[in-house]
């Protein structure tokens, strides 16, 4: 991905066009058990 | 390719990147109009104007043939109506890639549309300038 690729991703998700991308959950000792 | 005939100009839409809407059967004229604002840099001791370049300003202009079917001209403008939408376009859709045929994507401002358009017995046309958001990027390897 160009740099002018990832300005326009960020552009389209600062104006609420997309919703933006989900970090994934951080392991917790529940999951792990 | 060489000097030659403009008729196989490709253009690309969508909401998602890369844009894979194919609206190239549908195109009847086609301009990718590329600028850069100047900013005059003219200081003292020079003896003439100068500028450097600044933001980019581009734009495209495009007429289609206003197919209804789906994923064609009227419903995918409907659509993309009132939002960023990706592009990309080609001077020749069916070659590869290269300095002598870059692709160019980004996005555009869909902020104008003419859905219905035409006189009685006329070709049902949509006639479109797109402000491009944000810079071009230019790619001269891989395939439309």
């Amino acid at each position: 991905m160009s740099d002018n690729d990832k300005a326009n991703a960020d552009f389209l998700e600062k104006i609420g066009q997309v919703a933006p991308a989900q970090a994934p959950k951080p392991i917790t000792k529940k999951d792990e058990e | 390719m060489a000097q030659g005939l403009t008729n196989k100009v490709g253009f690309k839409v969508g909401t998602t990147s890369p844009a894979s809407i194919d609206l190239s059967t549908y195109v009847t004229s086609f301009t990718l109009n590329r600028s850069v604002e100047s900013l005059d840099v003219t200081s003292m001791g020079d003896t003439g104007r100068r500028q450097v370049a600044g933001l980019q300003n581009n734009s495209i202009t495009v007429e289609l043939i206003n197919d209804d079917a789906a994923s064609a001209v009227l419903q995918t403008m409907n659509t993309l109506f009132a939002t960023n939408a990706y592009f990309k376009c080609a001077l020749d859709s069916a070659s590869s890639g290269s300095a002598a045929n870059p692709f160019y994507s980004g996005l555009m401002l869909v902020d104008s549309i003419t859905p219905i358009n035409g006189a009685v017995g006329d070709l049902g046309t949509q006639s479109l300038t797109f402000q491009v958001s944000g810079a071009i990027t230019v790619t001269t390897t891989g395939s439309f």
